[in-house]
């Protein structure tokens, strides 16, 4: 079965534009209401955060701190993170 | 002669009588008795001949019986002799090979209890570990308030450096 050129090229570009769109999508999880002060140090602290729309999220089971989600990237900054390296250090500790 | 009462005629006859008496005796009696006698004495000699010759033949077969026998005696005592080194090594080789066994078998039970040791020890860490963690996460959930949660998300923001790029390609 052959298909049409131009709607294979219009595929593309969809998809092209709806992963270009998933890439730009940064979701912010904190474990609490984030005030406009902290989010303000958040954005100097990771520059991407002002290039984006940002969804905020809480999600209290993180205790403390931020999750950054960046596409499939994960940038871990909270208490339950750093409970969970902590965790992984004792693995390793024999 | 006559007056003496002996008669000439009788005696010459008695003595031609005597005479052939004598080579008819000497002719077919004498020969061949002489003869079967000679015949027979060379029969009885030809025996003791023959029963010497059997005799020495007896001893000889009873002396290479003997030394046969000895030879066998000593034949089977060296047979037996090898036979005996020969168990020896072959019952050192399996007392050996059973020794090495032995050692392969305590070393491999040696090591899979160390393994298992090994593998408990790890699952008990990871469970304290991770009892551990459970409760101090919990702990923390349930003590810290809001105003706490956003001091510890400060000081974190604080400790980290002075940007943070994320690569999304």
């Amino acid at each position: 079965m052959k298909i049409d050129p131009k709607i294979k090229k219009d595929l593309k570009e969809r998809l092209r534009a709806d992963l270009e769109q998933k890439k730009r999508r940064i979701t912010v999880v904190c474990a609490y209401k984030i005030g406009a002060d902290e989010i303000e140090a958040l954005k100097e602290k990771v520059p991407l955060l002002k290039t984006g729309e940002i969804k905020w999220q809480v999600d209290s089971s993180i205790i403390a701190g931020y999750v950054v989600k960046v596409g499939s990237k994960v940038l871990d900054l909270s208490l339950q993170g750093q409970l969970q390296n902590f965790k992984k250090l004792i693995y390793g500790i024999d | 002669m006559e007056n003496l009462g002996i008669d000439i005629k009788l005696m010459l006859a008695q003595l031609i009588n005597f005479v052939l008496f004598f080579i008819i005796i000497k002719k077919f009696v004498a020969k061949p008795f002489q003869s079967f006698l000679q015949t027979e004495r060379q029969k009885e000699a030809e025996k003791q001949k023959l029963l010497e010759d059997a005799q020495k033949q007896e001893e000889v077969l009873a002396n290479k019986q003997k030394e046969l026998e000895k030879k066998m005696k000593q034949e089977f005592d060296k047979t037996l002799a090898e036979a005996k080194v020969e168990a020896n090594k072959i019952k050192e080789e399996i007392v050996l090979t059973a020794k090495k066994e032995g050692e392969t078998l305590k070393e491999a039970a040696k090591k899979e209890i160390e393994q298992e040791k090994e593998a408990l020890y790890k699952q008990v860490k990871k469970k304290v570990s991770d009892l551990s963690l459970f409760l101090v996460a919990k702990s923390l959930r349930e003590i810290l308030d809001t105003e706490e949660r956003k001091k510890v998300s400060a000081k974190i923001l604080s400790s980290l450096p002075k940007t943070i790029n994320i690569n999304e390609n």
